[in-house]
């Protein structure tokens, strides 16, 4: 088990506290980048099954005679909608289910923040999603011959959306990790109740527009909406109306990018507290 | 004075009868108090219908963003009832395994059902009735908005009713005996064991043809849609509720042929469901993995 250097000891209590900090977010990141790919059945239940989603609403797209780059609009929607999952069911999912497994009172009792321990968890989900969702994109884009038109000068413009994106989604994520601290069984009833609602909302398998600017406009606030759609305006230009210019949407983004992280430490804070005020934070199986 | 062999029979078919009875009875009420006293009946009513609804607004949209706004020619109501139906084999076929698992552990409770005198297969098939009236509910209110609201082409007076609750019947039975196989596998795979009844789903979904016709996929996975009863049940539900010609482009013409691929393929699907459910069911046992917990 890493511990400090005698050196490390010595200095502030600040600098000891970041790197205490540092540490513990890779300590639970290593589970999520290196561990989880020791089993190849990974493939299979990360990647495959996104594709077979993906796969299915293709083929409605085809069906309805739709050009083939909506296929794509798709794909990548499929592709990002891996996040959100990662997002559900292993961060904002996580502590709660630590809880159950007895394992949240020792995250409590260990000396670093319980905020190094989440931001561990979304640095380590973000890379392992980013590679499947990348195999994801390789593989559909493979299986139904989709092409597309990313210039080299919109190229920074889709890496700060999607950056913004995941930084917002996960801050989300967090949020909702310490406000189901305050839940139990229904849990995972809420988790299930918001999956598929957020597939629609945030227009994965359709323009944004579609949605209308009323739930479009209420959409934004889920950080995959604007990603995703500004991705999409850079890499197929000229397919569908746009929402919100890109640069708009990458700006919002990183406001909501903010907002979320910021929420997500008060959040924290707030409701660890009343979590042991009420007597929660064991408390199982209610 | 002897009791004659014929009244001790009769009384052993009595008590029998009396146990199926109360494991069914048992094992349903489970399943209701489990899947739904986290909260108030309204919530868990609107709990129910939130993700079928949304299912099937997304392919609304898809359908309206390339065909025009309001548009409901073509293959719309097929989209439609499709996802409607569909509620039935994402509660049961995903929810039998999770009952199974969430009773091995979650709650350490499989063990005690193993060893009371109920027959398990009766147990998991108590578990799946519930799963059938709450997706029953979501269906009707799912299409019923999609007729009422979204313009699907269902006209209630013309419904073929007699085809729509017979393909029902059986299609449920095929869904159960899958579900159940499903839950075999469960008992017997050491990781995985949550997703593969969500992959198996996942599968289904596209090789059924439920959102769109199978005549799209290639002509390989077309010929595995066709051994599926799924493919011959969604069929009939969309014959039965938007008309007959909403197959015309389905590989076999025939209404009548239909129901009997569908009885065909049910039959042999319970009988490969039930021969792999005892060999899990066994292998379960012999490993000692009836009380094993994975995720604990």
């Amino acid at each position: 088990m890493a511990t400090l250097s005698p050196d490390a000891r010595a200095a502030s209590p600040q600098v000891v506290g970041v790197r205490l900090g540092f540490m513990t977010m890779l300590g639970r990141a290593y589970p999520r980048l290196v561990a989880a790919n020791r089993e190849p059945d990974w493939i299979f239940y990360e990647v495959a099954l996104p594709l077979l989603q993906i796969c299915a609403f293709a083929f409605v797209y085809k069906a309805i005679g739709a050009p083939k780059q909506y296929i794509g609009l798709v794909i990548l929607g499929g592709g990002m909608m891996a996040f959100w999952a990662n997002v559900l069911w292993s961060m904002a999912g996580q502590l709660h289910w630590e809880r159950q497994s007895g394992n949240l009172e020792l995250y409590l009792m260990a000396p670093s923040s319980l905020l190094w321990i989440l931001a561990g968890m979304a640095f380590g989900g973000m890379l392992a999603t980013a590679i499947r969702t990348v195999v994801i994109l390789a593989l559909g884009s493979l299986l139904f011959g989709v092409s597309y038109a990313l210039t080299l000068s919109a190229v920074p413009l889709v890496i700060l959306a999607f950056l913004f994106s995941l930084i917002g989604l996960y801050g989300l994520g967090s949020m909702l990790a310490s406000l189901y601290l305050l839940y139990n069984r229904e849990v995972w009833a809420i988790q299930e109740v918001i999956q598929e609602p957020v597939a629609f909302l945030t227009g994965s398998y359709v323009p944004v527009r579609a949605l209308g600017p009323f739930v479009a406009g209420f959409a934004a606030l889920i950080p995959l909406t604007l990603g995703l759609d500004a991705v999409r305006q850079l890499v197929f230009p000229g397919l569908f109306r746009i929402f919100i210019p890109a640069g708009w949407e990458v700006g919002i983004l990183a406001v909501l990018a903010v907002l979320f992280c910021v929420g997500a430490a008060w959040a924290l804070t707030y409701i660890e507290r009343l979590a042991k005020v009420q007597g929660r934070l064991s408390l199982k199986w209610q | 004075m002897a009791t004659p062999i014929s009244a001790l029979s009769a009384g052993r078919t009595r008590i029998s009868q009396s146990r199926a009875w109360q494991t069914l009875r048992a094992a349903t009420w489970l399943e209701w108090e489990t899947r739904g006293n986290w909260t108030n009946p309204a919530l868990y009513l609107l709990y129910l219908i939130i993700r079928p609804m949304t299912a099937s607004l997304v392919l609304v949209l898809m359908f309206w963003v390339i065909k025009g706004v309001g548009a409901h020619d073509g293959i719309y109501g097929f989209l439609i009832t499709g996802s409607a139906a569909w509620t039935f084999v994402e509660q049961i076929i995903a929810g039998i395994p999770q009952a199974v698992l969430a009773d091995r552990e979650e709650y350490a409770m499989l063990k005690y059902v193993y060893i009371t005198p109920s027959h398990f297969l009766l147990f998991l098939t108590g578990r799946a009735l519930p799963r059938m009236l709450v997706a029953f509910f979501s269906f009707v209110v799912t299409l019923g908005i999609g007729i009422a609201l979204l313009g699907v082409p269902v006209n209630l007076l013309q419904v073929n009713y007699p085809l729509f609750f017979a393909s029902l019947i059986v299609g449920l039975v095929g869904v159960t005996a899958l579900g159940i196989l499903l839950a075999g596998l469960a008992l017997v795979l050491k990781r995985g064991a949550y997703q593969m009844p969500q992959a198996v789903t996942g599968a289904l979904y596209l090789i059924s043809g439920a959102i769109f016709p199978i005549t799209v996929l290639p002509s390989w996975l077309r010929d595995v849609s066709l051994a599926l009863p799924l493919t011959y049940w969604l069929e009939l539900m969309r014959r039965a509720l938007l008309g007959s010609h909403i197959g015309e482009s389905f590989p076999v013409a025939e209404t009548g042929a239909v129901f009997g691929l569908l009885t065909l393929t049910t039959v042999v699907l319970i009988g490969v469901a039930l021969v792999a459910f005892r060999i899990c069911d066994f292998q379960a046992r012999e490993r000692g993995q009836i009380d094993r917990t994975t995720g604990y």
